[in-house]
């Protein structure tokens, strides 16, 4: 596999520019020669067809849901961040390019991230004049707060509903280009897999969920658009449907896979409360901004929290980590939790939860004060639990909520087959091992307005456009292949549910691949995963069939790849024999508990190349240069 | 605790319906959505198709989810969708009759799947603001008002769910339809296309939902809390449009 | 987007549009309404007033294009209610099999076909009872011109007195939803007016009834023989 990142050299201030100008540009006349398939509508995949459609090329977009409007990206609570500097803090392309490269612990690609800092400032311009109702100051300009223990404010937000205004922007320009017929709108299709031509991807096919057909779609050009995999680990904040199906048929199809190993998992998160739990909601981060956290001492502790005397608790992180107590960083809170837990601390019905307690603040600033500040989250909490925060500490546990890794992309998003790009969390490009808050929105926003409507131009140019053969033996291959599948699962007719198989195998991931890992666990994982396989081939029940509305059947579907999927990320996290950022080995810590990296011999990006079903995956790799950003050791003690 | 749900089963748009009955133990903390996870795993064990229902994100902010339990659009509750419902909200051996939204414009696809499309085709008449991208000036070169902002940010808040049309006596859409119109219009950059109410409101009107007649109901069951006075705003935008076309064409 | 012409074609041809038809002809009434219920408590004055009163409008130059404005507000609110109704329904095709639950509406928001439909029918008695003094309708006395012995003497009657105070508490109810919707549907979106909206509603729902049911009572009584000394 070649791995050539297409990264421009030079003065990384100017890199993005001068590549712009060295790249081919299709002509505009020609534009409307070429056909863009967008596979996911959410914010990179929304914007980047509405972008399409505005320069003239046709669009084919598809999205699994009924609208374009119910993408998980929605769901993003806190922010997006952009180098505005509006608060005049000292805030800079330069220093949310460092901070972004630091955070996600150097093992991102600097020109990538440089670039993502350059046109976050655009993002911001574009949202305004779409009408995203940002906050605002009394005297009617933008309002910042800082995010995610960054040193400067540079975070715009919505009241709690940032990813929802931002979609619903991308949303609205999809709509228009839908409305004047320029973007053809595929809902209710799930992409299963990419048809390549001569090696180059030059269509997919899909089944339309309604009457279970499976269709052919051919383009000049595929993009994928198609989000995280969090649901790996069955339990995650991500929404119940957001899936790695279409980059991992991707990956099997030859696309690279980058860094499947980094998942970032989030502290503050409503924890487990039986075994019928489907999801797990996000509390944001800011309650650590006045809650403390703490356990019981005694393990045995059987009283009423309230009632648990000062004496008998352990403010774990406050007792580690002095400096920083509570605000530690995400990863680190997130895992101290998880010793605890595992001690035998934990607290609530399963043992896997912490108290987040107000006490002490509403002692402090008063109950309106603090109902001020976090109303809406206590009123989330005590809709979800029935307890109220006011009066009883909170629980919390860390979540799966966001994945680093992604399809490998080059400096243009596309991967390693000619003419399929992927953007925002569906590739791996910017964040590397650990994402900032308020980042990711910003990434799919960059990716889709700002930098693949002007790198496909470059992949465009170098083909005829207008191809449209769905007749193509390629298509009837990829189409058998499907449809095979399909065939299987509805075949089986064995005792167990696909969801079974999920909770299994992602409990497996969670103990095993989550925050924290050791050679041992991960090798135990290996192990057991492919008899999960085995049996979910084996002993599956998908009732119904597949020329219809088949939920499960999708459900199946889409477990199948996770299954397969866990292995590479295991495989991901075990050959990786270092900690950085999210990705901790127990291994390889510092003496207080911090990711110590091994720069010498795993700076560089793991993607994970198919090599035929029962056979390991290639384990290649593009080394990364720190040319600007000093490498240095986190530490939070 | 045990609860009977009464769940509507339909096989498809023009099949004929009913309830089925559905017997399941629950817990309090559970979801309700959960509940109809357990009796779905419980039907597909058998061999059985389960219940057909829309959710993704759980946790009230994608407009997937929604049905009427005991006749209340998303259920027991204010200002919550249904993936929000929790079963502590019921008592042992309640029945729960669980039906989908109706509404001529929201065909039933299956069980408790509806079709909403109607609504993009709303937002697609015009629920947009025109802008190239690139093409945007600063963001902050045009101050507009902190309340004027807050304003435009509650009608925003639309989740497109539909529970305004499923709870209206007349199913109309106006709620949703106005929450846009409202959006855009209140902010300087929307002002430019003002007459987008004039497609917006046509869409609304071909697409066969039925007219408000200020009962109410659409926004007591919104789980934004969506206001009724933005339907006030939308009438008067498009009353506006006769006496006061928008900037953006010649009158 | 559209052209100016068909702007307007596009505005009167909305279902919004049928809702301000609504409103404006209701809010036409309201007025109307207001000033009967006003001119006929000059009946507590004696009957020279209240004659002299009936015979100005009678013979005033505006009567006639007042009535066809009338008229108009009355066909236009019931036309633009039966195309409402039509709409309502065929948004529904299948109705719910569970009842649906209201959580915010009123009695009297849902009572409007009826309450309209109830004081329709009175009306066309009304004006067979003390306009055209339709035999049946009128009390047997009944005298073109004599505004204040018809009145009396029909209220006496207590079935009529009834009948008419039943439909004034219809009237109440249609315009305490009426009114405060009417507002609304305007698109009146001024936020003082929006406070006052409920306040004014409830005014006009207890004034106008109650104006004409306190006639109907008193003459049913007798009280307005004894206030007049007639």
């Amino acid at each position: 596999m070649i791995l050539d990142s297409q990264e421009p050299t030079g003065p990384i201030e100017t890199r993005w520019e001068r590549h712009r100008q060295s790249i081919r540009v299709v002509n505009p006349a020609n534009k409307r020669k070429y056909t863009v398939i967008v596979v996911g509508t959410g914010l990179a995949g929304a914007s980047a067809s509405a972008t399409f459609a505005q320069l003239g090329y046709n669009v084919k977009a598809f999205s699994f849901h009924d609208s374009p409007r119910r993408a998980h990206s929605i769901a993003a609570q806190g922010g997006i961040n952009a180098a505005k500097n509006y608060q005049n803090d000292g805030d800079s392309v330069w220093r949310l390019f460092y901070d972004t490269v630091k955070g996600g612990d150097y093992r991102a690609r600097e020109s990538n991230v440089y670039r993502l800092a350059q046109v976050s400032v655009d993002i911001i311009d574009q949202c305004v004049a779409q009408g995203v109702p940002f906050a605002r100051e009394y005297g009617g300009y933008l309002a910042n707060r800082s995010f995610g223990g960054a040193l400067v404010s540079r975070t715009f937000y919505a009241r709690g509903q940032t990813g929802q205004q931002l979609l619903l922007g991308a949303y609205q320009a999809l709509s228009e280009q839908i409305g004047k017929g320029k973007v053809t709108m595929y809902s209710r299709r799930e992409m299963l897999d990419v048809a390549l031509i001569d090696g180059h991807a030059k269509g997919i096919i899909v089944r339309n969920l309604l009457t279970g057909a499976i269709e052919r779609y051919a383009a000049d050009a595929v993009v994928l658009a198609t989000g995280g995999y969090g649901n790996v680990f069955y339990l995650s904040t991500n929404a119940k449907a957001s899936n790695v199906t279409a980059t991992y048929r991707a990956y099997r199809r030859g696309a690279g896979f980058a860094n499947p190993c980094f998942t970032q998992i989030h502290p503050t998160c409503i924890p487990v409360k039986g075994d019928y739990q489907s999801k797990l909601t996000l509390m944001s981060e800011s309650l650590r901004n006045d809650g403390r956290v703490w356990v019981p001492k005694n393990k045995d502790e059987t009283r009423d929290p309230s009632s648990i005397p000062e004496a008998d608790r352990d403010y774990y992180l406050e007792r580690i980590y002095p400096t920083f107590g509570n605000l530690v960083p995400r990863d680190v809170a997130s895992r101290a939790a998880k010793k605890m837990c595992d001690a035998g601390f934990g607290v609530g019905s399963s043992g896997y939860g912490v108290y987040l307690d107000f006490k002490d603040a509403i002692n402090r600033l008063g109950e309106k004060n603090i109902a001020d500040k976090y109303g809406n989250l206590f009123e989330m909490y005590e809709r979800i639990t029935g307890d109220s925060p006011y009066k009883k500490p909170m629980m919390i546990y860390p979540a799966s909520h966001y994945t680093m890794g992604g399809l490998w992309v080059d400096y243009n998003l596309m991967t390693t087959i000619p003419g399929l790009f992927a953007i925002g969390e569906a590739n791996f490009s910017d964040h590397g091992a650990n994402r900032l808050g308020a980042s990711a929105l910003m990434q799919g926003l960059a990716d889709g307005y700002f930098v693949i409507p002007y790198t496909i131009g470059h992949y465009l140019a170098s083909q005829t456009g207008g191809f449209s053969d769905t007749s193509h033996a390629s298509f009837g291959d990829t189409e058998a292949d499907v449809k095979a599948k399909i065939e299987k699962m509805l075949s089986i007719n064995g005792k167990r549910t696909a969801t079974s198989f999920h909770r299994e195998v992602g409990k497996i991931i969670w103990d095993k691949c989550g925050m924290a890992r050791d050679k041992a666990g991960l090798e135990e994982a290996l192990g057991r995963i492919p008899a999960i396989r085995e049996e979910f081939w084996s002993n599956l029940c998908v009732p119904g069939t597949g020329s219809s509305l088949n939920q499960e059947l999708e459900r199946a579907g889409r477990v199948s790849d996770f299954i397969d999927f866990s292995e590479m990320m295991v495989r991901d996290a075990l050959t990786r024999d270092e900690s950085c950022g999210a990705h901790f080995r127990e291994e390889h810590q510092t003496p207080d508990g911090e990711a110590r990296r091994d720069d010498e011999n795993y700076s560089h990006g793991a993607v994970w190349e198919f090599t035929g079903d029962g056979n390991a995956p290639k384990r290649n790799i593009e080394p990364l240069k720190f040319e600007y950003v000093p490498l240095t050791q986190r530490s939070y003690a | 605790m045990k609860v009977e749900m009464r769940v509507w089963r339909q096989d498809g748009p023009d099949a004929q319906g009913k309830f089925e009955s559905y017997p399941v133990e629950v817990v309090e903390a559970m979801s309700f959505l959960e509940a109809l996870d357990v009796i779905n795993e419980q039907l597909v064990e058998q061999g059985q198709e389960p219940i057909v229902f829309e959710h993704d994100c759980r946790e009230g902010i994608c407009g997937s989810c929604g049905a009427m339990v005991n006749g209340r659009a998303h259920g027991p509750g204010d200002r919550s969708t249904l993936c929000q419902v929790h079963m502590r909200q019921f008592k042992d051996g309640d029945v729960i009759y669980v039906e989908p939204w109706r509404a001529g414009a929201f065909p039933v696809l299956k069980d408790l799947m509806v079709d909403r499309s109607s609504f993009d085709r709303i937002i697609q008449a015009g629920g947009y603001i025109s802008v190239r991208t690139g093409s945007a000036p600063d963001g902050n070169a045009i101050p507009i008002g902190k309340a004027v902002s807050d304003e435009a940010m509650s009608a925003a808040e639309c989740i497109g769910c539909g529970a305004c049309v499923a709870a209206c006596p007349n199913a109309s859409a106006s709620l949703f339809t106005s929450a846009k119109i409202s959006h855009l219009s209140l902010l300087p950059q929307g002002d430019p296309e003002r007459s987008r109410v004039l497609e917006m409101v046509k869409v609304m009107d071909d697409e066969g939902f039925g007219s408000c007649t200020n009962h109410g109901e659409c926004s007591s069951v919104c789980p934004k809390g969506i206001d009724l006075r933005y339907i006030g705003r939308m009438n008067r935008e498009l009353l506006r449009q006769l006496v006061h076309p928008s900037k953006g064409q010649l009158a | 987007m559209s052209t100016a012409t068909s702007t307007v074609q596009m505005v009167v041809g909305s279902t919004i549009f049928k809702k301000v038809v609504m409103a404006v002809s209701g809010a036409i009434m309201v007025g109307w309404l207001t000033i009967h219920m006003i001119g006929n408590l000059q009946v507590f004055l004696g009957p020279e007033v209240l004659n002299e009163y009936g015979h100005w409008i009678q013979n005033a130059e505006w009567i006639w294009p007042a009535r066809i404005v009338m008229l108009a507000a009355i066909g236009a609110h019931i036309w633009s209610a039966i195309a409402l109704i039509q709409l309502s329904r065929a948004a529904r095709p299948a109705a719910y099999e569970q009842k649906r639950q209201t959580t915010f509406t009123s009695m009297a928001a849902k009572s409007m076909r009826w309450g309209g439909l109830v004081v329709v029918l009175f009306l066309l008695f009304h004006l067979a009872d003390l306009t055209f003094g339709v035999p049946g309708a009128s009390a047997a006395s009944f005298e073109h011109g004599e505004v204040y012995a018809n009145l009396t003497s029909s209220l006496a009657r207590p079935p009529v007195a009834l009948l008419y105070i039943v439909a004034n508490l219809a009237l109440g109810m249609h315009l305490y939803h009426g009114v405060w919707s009417m507002i609304h549907t305007v698109g009146v979106t001024n936020a003082a007016v929006q406070a006052w909206r409920r306040p004014l509603a409830t005014f006009f729902a207890l004034l106008i009834p109650g104006g004409n049911i306190f006639i109907a009572v008193a003459c049913m009584t007798g009280l307005v023989h004894t206030i007049t000394g007639h």
